[in-house]
């Protein structure tokens, strides 16, 4: 049952995308600009050929243990006990990343369009559909992706079409002014917010095409830092860096202030609620590779009972940080960005590899 | 490898040893000499044919005690003829068992007893009288006891002769049906005007008439154990998948049921989810649309008794297609399949939409509009969210009030209904106009769906989504659709997943879609059908001026 379910590379690669651009892309454009201003789509093109690198180490280490998890071969490499807290470790990381995504939605409805409604319906609405999701199994998710993520892109597309008229040219000048502290200072977010792709070491197996794994990931972490640069350009082209990173939810601000043919105005609400359906499927992909990677962790056949602690964890860890400003600065800046996804993207990956060669060498 | 993991895992549990002994407890013997010939075992999993019939009987050619065992099991009935006679010159006695309400006499005089009467030798056993009388015997035709009560009830003459341990079946069954006719819920502008009737063999008949293919397979089951139904399955062989026909064959002989009384009953034991809403299976009424499904690769299958036909697998998307689309210009077809997929959307989504945005997002509409809304919330006593779930019951009322009437009166329910009530409402200051323009469109686009199983679906799927929207708006209106979005997905048809070609999208299949491509163009069968052969034309089908060599 749990390695049973199979997807093809190209859901794989929307997957990845989706993984990858559902939280950032509401984030990264303020966060990046605060640093590199003008300049943020080259620190997307830095952040991006970090991920890549990062990205092939991972796969390095998953075509070593082809048709196994992270999880499975940890266990392998590092004895029973070890191993058993390095599959705890990364169902820990899923779980704090669906708290933290969890987090962003429901702050931002209530905060920008629903303030007078309690929290609690937001939280319980989102991680319930999510569960609903990670219990059908990964198959459906992907499906569901292949509709959500055009659906998204097509939203901002569109968006961006209607922007056009209000954007100035001089606000993405001077090009090129570099201050390369600065520009990687500005990286650190985005590739931070794109290692989540590290969920790779846990999805590989259930890809249809093993052989594919390479291009797929490859090609999903280029379309999702493509995707971030000009849509974070594009914010900067209408709104200019100093406002774009004044702004939490920059690309919010330009769908607030955008009227459409003198019928359609503030459209907030419906651009976030069509963010809402992609972090659903990611929230539900999180979800179910934490129930997997705990089951797989203790050798279990069936990965739905799990789901419990998802949907009673998540939301405790949504509840936990104050405000949406303490969310962004301790809860993500520090302890997401520079403890969590390094060590799942990193840390944890270099090692096992480290230790994979070594046996193979001594073998 | 996955479909092939699926198809396994979608065996179900038989049913519990303990409802099966129930099963048998309901079916007694009315008296103790019937119970000494019914057989005590109740439900069997062959279901070919009624079993409480014993199996150990067989005749030993005396007439008088055979006929005294088919009374006994058949019972007291008036229509039960129980004839004996001399034939052969009056060397040989006979009886012929039928009902009268099945079998008329004077063709049960022309072509069996005036034929036996008239003989002058008598004959050695069943074979030389079969071979004697005009009718066309099959090796069948010599039945055993077991047999004998089932061929009588089914409508079939059973001759006996003294000293034969075999009886024969005859097949005069005489039964009024209905003629050939235009399906009533499947009319279409042009095309064929035939539609399949009550009598499967009939059907069977028209849909031959249209695949005159030598590879067309009629495989015939019959199933129930209080009374049985025959049902046959037709598909291609050598184009349907043999997996998918294979897989629909089991899932039909495990179905263990004393009754089968439609084909929607059927798909709820074969269905892959057994809880599923949306429909999981095309039904027509129409030989032409079986017959493409079958040359795309589909299994259809025929009931006996009823004319909506089904077919399987089918994906959502199949509810938006109607057989018209193969006939009429296809720039129009892609036209109306696009406003087919808008009235889709509008049924499901509308009136939740116009409750979050006029109650909890109004800021998101024009200040006309809005201004316009405001104006005439501001006379009516509900909130707006209980006056769309109140106008959409009442036309849920109004439908299936009209459904019911005979048709005069139905017009004119409509028109008191929609049209009196309607205005009645708001001129008393009731509902506001704009809800009930909103509710009338949701309702009028609901029918501009071909697929009406799936409108139905639809049409229930809108009322969570109007209280979610009543709650929580856009939020709501949106978590609601990714639930049923989720459902869908997840859902498959005989193992096909249930929203293919857009998930999983397979592009190939887009060129009968959204948009029909010209027939010419129209070079590959479905992929998601999973046919043997995928070409259905061959290469340069561009019509155009012949060019030279």
């Amino acid at each position: 049952m749990l390695s049973a379910e199979k997807i093809s590379p190209r859901q794989f690669t929307w997957l990845t995308v989706t993984i990858c651009f559902a939280t950032s892309s509401i984030i990264i454009p303020g966060l990046v600009a605060f640093s590199a201003k003008q300049n943020s789509w080259l620190a997307l093109v830095i952040a991006t050929i970090v991920i890549l690198g990062g990205g092939m180490l991972n796969l390095a280490l998953a075509s070593q243990f082809p048709g196994q998890t992270v999880v499975q071969y940890a266990q392998v490499l590092l004895g029973p006990w070890l191993g058993k807290l390095v599959g705890l470790v990364y169902a820990s990381a899923f779980l704090y990343l669906i708290g933290t995504c969890l987090h962003f939605i429901t702050r931002l409805f209530k905060i920008s369009i629903m303030p007078d409604t309690p929290l609690w319906p937001f939280v319980m609405g989102l991680i319930l559909v999510a569960i609903f999701y990670a219990w059908l199994g990964l198959e459906p998710i992907a499906r569901a992706n292949e509709i959500v993520l055009p659906v998204i892109f097509g939203i901002i597309l569109v968006v961006m079409l209607f922007a056009i008229p209000d954007g100035k040219l001089y606000q993405g000048l001077p090009v090129m002014q570099l201050n390369w502290p600065k520009l990687f200072e500005g990286a650190f977010p985005a590739a931070a917010c794109m290692s989540e792709a590290f969920y790779i070491l846990m999805l590989a197996p259930a890809l249809n095409q093993p052989d594919k794994l390479k291009s797929s990931t490859v090609k999903g972490i280029l379309l999702t830092g493509l995707s971030l640069a000009i849509m974070t350009q594009f914010v900067i082209f209408i709104l200019g860096s100093f406002r774009t990173a004044a702004y939490i939810f920059p690309f919010l601000r330009i769908t607030a202030e955008m009227i459409i043919w003198d019928v359609f105005e503030s459209l907030e609400p419906l651009i976030i609620c069509v963010w809402v359906m992609i972090n659903i499927v990611k929230m539900g992909t999180f979800s179910y590779l934490f129930a997997l990677s705990i089951a797989q962790t203790f050798n279990l056949k069936s990965y739905r009972k799990f789901l419990v602690i998802a949907l009673i964890g998540a939301p405790i860890i949504n509840l936990a940080p104050a405000d949406l400003a303490d969310m962004l600065q301790f809860w993500v800046g520090v302890i997401c960005f520079k403890i969590v996804l390094p060590t799942v993207f990193l840390v944890i990956p270099g090692i096992l590899l480290l230790i994979a060669k070594v046996r193979k060498m001594h073998a | 490898m996955s479909r092939l993991r699926y198809l396994k895992t979608t065996k179900r549990p038989r049913k519990h040893k303990a409802v099966q002994e129930e099963v048998q407890e309901f079916l007694p013997a009315n008296s103790p000499e019937q119970a000494a010939i019914l057989a005590p075992s109740g439900h069997d999993n062959n279901n070919t044919s009624q079993v409480n019939i014993s199996s150990n009987q067989s005749l030993n050619g005396n007439l008088e005690k055979t006929l005294e065992q088919i009374q006994i099991v058949l019972g007291a009935n008036s229509d039960l003829q129980i004839h004996k006679f001399k034939g052969c010159a009056g060397l040989q006695d006979f009886a012929v068992v039928y009902f009268r309400s099945f079998v008329g006499h004077e063709e049960l005089n022309k072509f069996i007893l005036l034929p036996l009467i008239s003989q002058s030798s008598s004959p050695r056993d069943m074979l030389e009288v079969a071979q004697s009388l005009p009718f066309a015997g099959t090796k069948e035709s010599s039945i055993q006891f077991p047999d004998i009560c089932q061929a009588i009830v089914s409508g079939d003459v059973v001759l006996l002769m003294s000293g034969s341990p075999s009886a024969l079946r005859i097949p005069l069954k005489k039964y009024e049906m209905r003629a050939i006719s235009e399906p009533q819920n499947e009319k279409i502008v042009s095309g064929p005007r035939d539609g399949f009737t009550e009598a499967l063999w009939t059907n069977v008949g028209l849909l031959r008439e249209r695949i005159k293919n030598t590879n067309l397979r009629v495989e015939s089951i019959t199933l129930g154990t209080r009374t049985s139904v025959e049902l046959v399955v037709v598909y291609i062989e050598g184009l349907a998948s043999q997996q998918i026909v294979d897989e629909i064959r089991s899932r039909i002989k495990r179905i263990n049921v004393d009754r089968l009384e439609s084909v929607g009953a059927l798909n709820e034991f074969i269905a892959d989810d057994p809880w599923t809403l949306f429909p999981t299976y095309l039904t027509t009424e129409r030989p032409d649309r079986l017959s493409s499904g079958l040359l795309d690769g589909r299994v259809g299958i025929i009931l006996d008794g009823t004319p909506g036909v089904m077919i399987l697998p089918v994906v959502f998307w199949d509810f938006l297609k109607s057989q018209d689309d193969y006939i009429e210009n296809f720039y129009f077809v892609s036209l109306i399949r696009i406003i087919r997929l808008i009235s889709h959307f509008l049924t499901l989504f509308l009136s939740a939409a116009y409750i979050a945005v006029t109650t909890i997002h109004l800021e998101m509409l024009p200040q006309s509009l809005a201004l316009i809304i405001a104006g005439t919330r501001g006379s009516t006593p509900l909130p707006t969210a209980f006056e769309i779930l109140l106008m959409e019951i009442v036309v849920e009322i109004l439908r299936e009030a009209g459904m019911r009437m005979p048709g005069v009166f139905g017009q004119t329910l409509s028109i008191v209904g929609a049209l009196v009530m309607g205005d009645a409402a708001v001129t008393a200051g009731l509902l506001e106009p704009i809800v009930v323009v909103v509710v009338a469109l949701s309702t009028m686009a609901s029918f501009a769906v071909p697929g009406y199983k799936a409108a139905v679906a639809i049409r229930l799927v809108r009322f969570p989504l109007i209280i979610l929207s009543a709650f929580l708006g856009l939020y709501g209106l949106f978590l609601g659709a990714m639930f049923f979005l989720a459902i869908l997905v997840s859902m498959r048809s005989v193992g096909v997943p249930y929203f293919a070609p857009v998930a999983p999208l397979m592009t190939s299949d887009m060129q009968d879609f959204f948009v029909r491509v010209p027939w010419w163009r129209l070079s590959h069968r479905p992929k998601f059908i999973r046919a043997v052969d995928k070409i259905r034309s061959g290469p340069n089908q561009k019509p155009g001026p012949e060019q030279e060599s």
